[in-house]
C-alpha cells in the first residue's frame, strides 16, 4: 500500500470519528444551555463545549489539508475530553466502585485515543510520503 | 431495543438494561471474531475505513440478533430485530467483499436509528446497549454518506453530511432523553412515596430505593404526622426568607417554583433528619413574585449512608447519580448527557448522599417524596388569587 494512500486513508478515518465527536458536542452545547435555563446556571458552561464542537467541526474540514493547527486543535480538544474522563473515572471509582457509563468510555476516552493514535500515524505515513515518492 | 424497564435504582439511561444482557454477550462474541478477522489475512486488503465501517455494523447486527432472542418485548418487536439484524448483517458482508454498500446501508442504518427514537419517543427507556449500537450506526452511516469508498471527497457533500450527523446525534440524544424521562413519568405515582417496587423506573439522574410492597402500619403513619407538625411548626419562620438568610441558608437569586435554599452549616452538624434543622429550604415563586416556603430537603451526611424511615413506605429516601458539575463558573451544569457527556469544563459527580423532600404546603398531596409541578402552580395560583 503506497504511503499517499495510507494517509489519506488514516485522515479519512479520523474525519469520521472527529464528525460524530462534532455532533455530539454539539448535543452537549444544546444540552448545557437547556440545564442552564432550569438550574439558573446561564448559558456559560455551554460556551467550552461549543468551542470544543466548532474547533473539531473546523479542524475536520482542514485536517488533510497539510494544516498543522488542525491537528494541534485536534490534540488540545481530544486531551481535554480524555483529561475530564480520566477525573470522572477516578471520581466513579471512588464514591461508586465501578466505571463511568459505557458511553462515556466510548466517546470521551476510547474515540479521542483512537483519533490521537491515528494523527500519529497519518503524521507518520506524509513522512514516509517523499520517500516513497523519491523511491518510485 | 430501547425498551428496558428498569428496576428501582437507577436510571437505565446510565446502565445495560437485564432483558438485554444476551444482546451484550453476543456482541462481545462477534468482536471478539471481528478482532480475529482484523487480524487475518483477509484484512490486509482492505483500509482502515473499511475494517472500521465493518466493525461498527458487524457489532450492530450481532446485538439486534440479540435482541431478538432476548428481548421481551413481543413477537412483532423481535421480528423487526431479526430483520434488522439481517440486513445489517447483509451490509457488513458487502462491505467484508469490498463491494458498494451506498444506498442499501444508509437506508438500513437510517432505518435502524430513526425506529430507535421513534421507540424511545413513545416511553421506551433507552439503555446503554441501545445507545452504544446507535453510536456506532451514526458513526457508520457518517462513513458510508462522507463518500462512496474510494471515490474523492467533496466539500460540499462533506458539508452535508456532517450536518445530517448533527442533526441524528441532536436527534438521538433528544430521543432518548424524552425517552428516559417518559418511562419514569408512567410509574410517577408508584414512586412518588407510597408504592415503590421492583417495576418503578427510575428518572434519569436520580436513584430510588426497593421498598417494601406494603401499606405503612399505624405507628409510622404516627411517625410521620408527628415529625410534619413539629417541621411545621419549626420552619414557620422561613416564611420570610430573610430569617432563613439570616441562619445561614443561601436564598440569592431566587427563582422558579423549586428553587434550593442550602445551609451549608448544617450539612455536616451531625444532626440527621433533624425536624428543626432541615439542610436546604425549598421555595417558589409565586406568580405576582412573592416568596413561597413549600418545603424542605433533608440530606445524609455520608454518602451511602441511608435515611432513616421513619415512615416506612412513606419515607422513600432518593440519591442523585451522573451530574454534571461545572467548574467554572461553579454551577450544577445538568445531567451526563445520553452520549456520556457533561458540558465540556465539568465533571460528573457518579453519586450523591440520600436526601428526601418533606412538603409544608397545607394540603400538599404526599407528605414527602416527589410533589407533582402541576399542583406546585395549581396552589401558587390559588394562593396569589386568594389575597
Amino acid at each position: 500500500m503506497n504511503a499517499p494512500r495510507t494517509l489519506e486513508q488514516l485522515l479519512d478515518v479520523v474525519r469520521a470519528l472527529v464528525l460524530l465527536q462534532g455532533a455530539i458536542l454539539v448535543a452537549a452545547t444544546i444540552e448545557a444551555l437547556i440545564w442552564g435555563s432550569a438550574f439558573g446556571g446561564g448559558a456559560a458552561t455551554a460556551v467550552p463545549s461549543a468551542a470544543a464542537a466548532a474547533a473539531l467541526l473546523v479542524a475536520r474540514a482542514n485536517v488533510g489539508n497539510e494544516r498543522r493547527w488542525a491537528r494541534r486543535v485536534l490534540f488540545v480538544v481530544e486531551g481535554a475530553l480524555i483529561a475530564t474522563i480520566a477525573i470522572d473515572g477516578a471520581l466513579a471509582l471512588l464514591i461508586t466502585r465501578a466505571l463511568p457509563p459505557a458511553t462515556a468510555l466510548v466517546t470521551r476516552l476510547l474515540i479521542p485515543l483512537a483519533v490521537i493514535a491515528l494523527l500519529r500515524r497519518a503524521r507518520a505515513a506524509a513522512a514516509a510520503a517523499p520517500l516513497a515518492a523519491a523511491a518510485a | 431495543m430501547a425498551h428496558a424497564q428498569g428496576a428501582v435504582g437507577g436510571s437505565p439511561l446510565y446502565r445495560l438494561a437485564p432483558d438485554h444482557a444476551a444482546a451484550a454477550i453476543l456482541l462481545l462474541l462477534v468482536a471478539l471474531l471481528v478482532v480475529r478477522l482484523v487480524r487475518g489475512p483477509g484484512a490486509r486488503s482492505r483500509s482502515p475505513l473499511e475494517l472500521l465501517l465493518f466493525t461498527l455494523v458487524a457489532g450492530s447486527a450481532a446485538v439486534h440478533a440479540g435482541l431478538a432472542v432476548g428481548d421481551d418485548h413481543g413477537g412483532a418487536a423481535n421480528a423487526l430485530f431479526a430483520l434488522d439484524a439481517l440486513l445489517l448483517a447483509l451490509v457488513a458482508r458487502r462491505v467484508w467483499r469490498g463491494e458498494p454498500v451506498g444506498r442499501l446501508g444508509a437506508a438500513v442504518l437510517l432505518g435502524s436509528i430513526v425506529a430507535y427514537c421513534a421507540s424511545a419517543l413513545r416511553g421506551d427507556a433507552p439503555d446503554q446497549l441501545g445507545l452504544l449500537t446507535k453510536t456506532a450506526e451514526i458513526l457508520a452511516l457518517a462513513i458510508v454518506a462522507q463518500r462512496p469508498l474510494g471515490a474523492a471527497p467533496r466539500r460540499l457533500r462533506s458539508a452535508a453530511v456532517g450536518a445530517a450527523v448533527v442533526l441524528l446525534v441532536v436527534g438521538t440524544a433528544a430521543s432518548a432523553w424524552i425517552g428516559a424521562f417518559r418511562a419514569s413519568a408512567a410509574t410517577h405515582d408508584e414512586v412518588a412515596g407510597h408504592h415503590v417496587h421492583g417495576g418503578a423506573v427510575a428518572p434519569p439522574g436520580t436513584v430510588l430505593p426497593v421498598v417494601p410492597e406494603r401499606d405503612a402500619t399505624a405507628g409510622e403513619r404516627q411517625a410521620v404526622t408527628q415529625f410534619v407538625l413539629t417541621a411545621r411548626a419549626a420552619l414557620a419562620r422561613y416564611a420570610d426568607p430573610a430569617v432563613a438568610a439570616a441562619d445561614g441558608y443561601r436564598v440569592d437569586g431566587m427563582r422558579g417554583i423549586d428553587f434550593h435554599a442550602p445551609n451549608p452549616s448544617y450539612e455536616k452538624d451531625g444532626r440527621v433528619f433533624d425536624p428543626e434543622r432541615p439542610e436546604t429550604l425549598v421555595y417558589a415563586l409565586a406568580p405576582d413574585g412573592r416568596p413561597v416556603l413549600m418545603g424542605a430537603l433533608f440530606q445524609m451526611p455520608e454518602l451511602g449512608q441511608a435515611g432513616p424511615t421513619i415512615g416506612g413506605p412513606l419515607t422513600v429516601w432518593h440519591a442523585h447519580e451522573q451530574v454534571c458539575f461545572s467548574l467554572v463558573p461553579p454551577a450544577l451544569a445538568g445531567l451526563v448527557s445520553p452520549f456520556g457527556m457533561c458540558p465540556l469544563g465539568s465533571i460528573a459527580l457518579p453519586r450523591s448522599g440520600e436526601m428526601i423532600h418533606l412538603w409544608l404546603v397545607p394540603g400538599a398531596p404526599v407528605p414527602f417524596g416527589d410533589l407533582d409541578e402541576a399542583w406546585k402552580r395549581a396552589y401558587l395560583a390559588k394562593l396569589v388569587a386568594a389575597d
